[in-house]
């Protein structure tokens, strides 16, 4: 990989982004407008003992996990906008000529939006911490740190099978809605998991986001390290070593069979 | 040498995903097309819309699989090196819609030259501008560039690109007889230095001829070559006038350049009937004589 080439990609698309000035705003904005929603709503909200687990409150609990699963899942969403987004410009089929190697080309094409979500994410986490009274331990965070990049190169392996399924339907992902709303429900982001009832509960530990948010939490709000967490790391860790490299030999074979079809730079 | 061996293609319907319709039929592009390029010669490739000269020339950069055939070069097989093939060819297509509008036709330049290449030497693309005649424009928004500076913005890239192979796919569109001109003479120089290549394909010949140092004509998804001019030299078309009357014309003659019809036309039918030897003309270079 080629990094820079990827800076490459990193440029055009920050130069991209403040072109629209008032899109860049307003994302920033809605952060606001979410911690707010959701600090009022923990008032309202007598945390259970499932919550307790993690956190005394419901708004540490649920801040961790928007957060945390926006960013570790930003690899399925982005690397399928930026796809379709090259599509819609007429610029996919130069830039997957077979000139520059189809890893560089997706990397560089999900870059800038990864980098832009760990801000927002930081963002999110400093915003509370400043105004909401977020508290989280922060002698283990390279902890949370490692299975937010497991999580993420699971979620990347999906979104570049995403990106191969988009290729060839250009629109309509089953995959991606699959797992962006199912994943909302099951792995826990705005309620603990372990309240599901258990034919429910099931779906739950095929997702990475489940034993990653259930470590992250209990890092950030508890101090645990490693030696505690060890079953979900061994778990994530088996979760990207089988789906990332099957990933991109999906992802060629779609992109052989755009070629063949002469529908790479057609939307 | 650069050759170009049986090359096919057929569009096929049965793209699930993009719309199912039965009532589509395959479309065969290319039907084993071969040809030689010789270096330092500009050699276009004429046809009608839609005989396969996009196709071929997305084939020869990478940007469609062929069916079957191959490209041989510098002793590298397309089909087992198309990372090589794709890096030393430049492509200048047609459609300014593969440029990003956002950013300045500066911003655009630096990015395909740092993605393709790793770098973007600045002074490289600002003398492409110069000597094309859009260095005013570096800062101006992609979007705002007019017409014919958008069709120049595609020759700069593929001139950045690679100094080997020129590929360009209708590139005088857009652009006014001066520029023309001006592009013409810079291009003629180009291939005259170094081994180099270039192909060219355009559907009028007028804006080509006195420039270009040879001709192969494309049309149903054939090369008119002597070798194939079997298939070719007995086609005619037959013209009904509304008014009675009718007359025979080349089918060489008529998708190349256009023919003023002598009266409303009824019907035009294609048949096999006299003998044409305008393939062979045409490569001669003297179209006066057709």
């Amino acid at each position: 990989m080629d990094p820079r080439k990827i800076y490459s990609f990193i440029k055009r698309d920050f130069r991209e982004f403040i072109s629209y000035p008032l899109s860049a705003l307003f994302t920033f904005l809605s952060v606001f407008l979410t911690l707010f929603i959701f600090f009022y709503l923990s008032r309202v909200i007598s945390p259970g003992s499932s919550i307790l687990k993690y956190s005394g409150d419901y708004f540490s609990f649920v801040i961790i996990g928007i957060a945390f699963s926006s960013a570790a899942t930003s690899g399925l969403n982005t690397i399928v906008s930026a796809l379709r987004n090259e599509e819609m410009k007429g610029t996919l089929e130069i830039l997957l000529s077979g000139r520059v190697k189809t890893i560089d080309v997706l990397t560089g094409l999900m870059s800038f939006n990864i980098i832009f979500e760990l801000f927002r994410m930081l963002f999110i986490l400093v915003l509370s911490a400043v105004f909401f009274g977020l508290k989280i331990h922060y002698d283990k965070i390279y902890v949370s740190i490692i299975f937010l990049l497991l999580t993420f190169f699971t979620f990347l392996s999906l979104g570049i099978i995403s990106g191969g399924i988009i290729l060839i339907t250009k629109k309509g992902n089953p995959l991606s809605f699959l797992v962006n709303q199912a994943n909302l429900l099951f792995s826990g982001v705005y309620f603990p998991y372990e309240i599901l009832p258990l034919w429910l509960k099931v779906f739950s530990f095929a997702f990475p986001t489940t034993y990653a948010l259930k470590a992250i939490r209990l890092n950030l709000l508890q101090g645990y390290g490693f030696d505690r967490l060890y079953g979900e790391l061994f778990i994530l860790i088996g979760f990207a070593a089988v789906l990332l490299p099957a990933s991109v030999v999906f992802f060629d074979q779609a992109l052989k069979l755009c070629k063949k079809w002469g529908s790479l730079n057609t939307y | 040498m650069f050759r170009i061996e049986n090359i096919e293609k057929t569009y096929s319907p049965l793209n699930i995903f993009e719309g199912l319709n039965w009532k589509k039929t395959p479309v065969k592009v290319l039907k084993k097309v071969s040809f030689t390029l010789e270096k330092n010669r500009i050699i276009a490739l004429l046809g009608c819309n839609g005989a396969g000269k996009t196709t071929l020339l997305k084939i020869l950069s990478g940007m469609l699989l062929p069916d079957g055939g191959d490209v041989l070069w510098d002793g590298k097989k397309l089909s087992e090196n198309k990372e090589y093939f794709a890096s030393h060819i430049g492509y200048i297509g047609p459609e300014d819609r593969s440029f990003y509008w956002r950013l300045t036709l500066y911003e655009n330049m630096e990015f395909f030259c740092g993605f393709f290449e790793g770098h973007a030497d600045r002074e490289k693309i600002l003398s492409v501008f110069r000597t094309l005649g859009i260095d005013q424009y570096r800062d101006t928004p992609f979007r705002m560039l007019s017409a014919g500076t958008k069709a120049k913005a595609q020759l700069a890239r593929g001139l950045l690109w690679s100094d080997r192979f020129l590929i360009l796919d209708e590139p005088f569109a857009n652009i006014d007889i001066k520029s023309r001109e001006e592009i013409k003479g810079f291009l003629k120089k180009w291939i005259s230095e170094g081994e180099r290549y270039m192909l060219i394909t355009s559907h009028h010949i007028d804006e080509l001829e006195d420039w270009i140092d040879e001709v192969f004509v494309l049309t149903d998804g054939f090369i008119m070559e002597p070798e194939n001019e079997d298939v070719f030299k007995k086609q005619m078309v037959r013209v009904e006038y509304e008014e009675g009357d009718s007359e025979y014309l080349e089918y060489a003659d008529l998708i190349m350049q256009g023919v003023k019809f002598k009266g409303r036309p009824k019907k035009i039918e294609i048949v096999k009937e006299g003998v044409t030897d305008v393939i062979r003309r045409l490569k001669d270079g003297s179209k006066k004589d057709i």
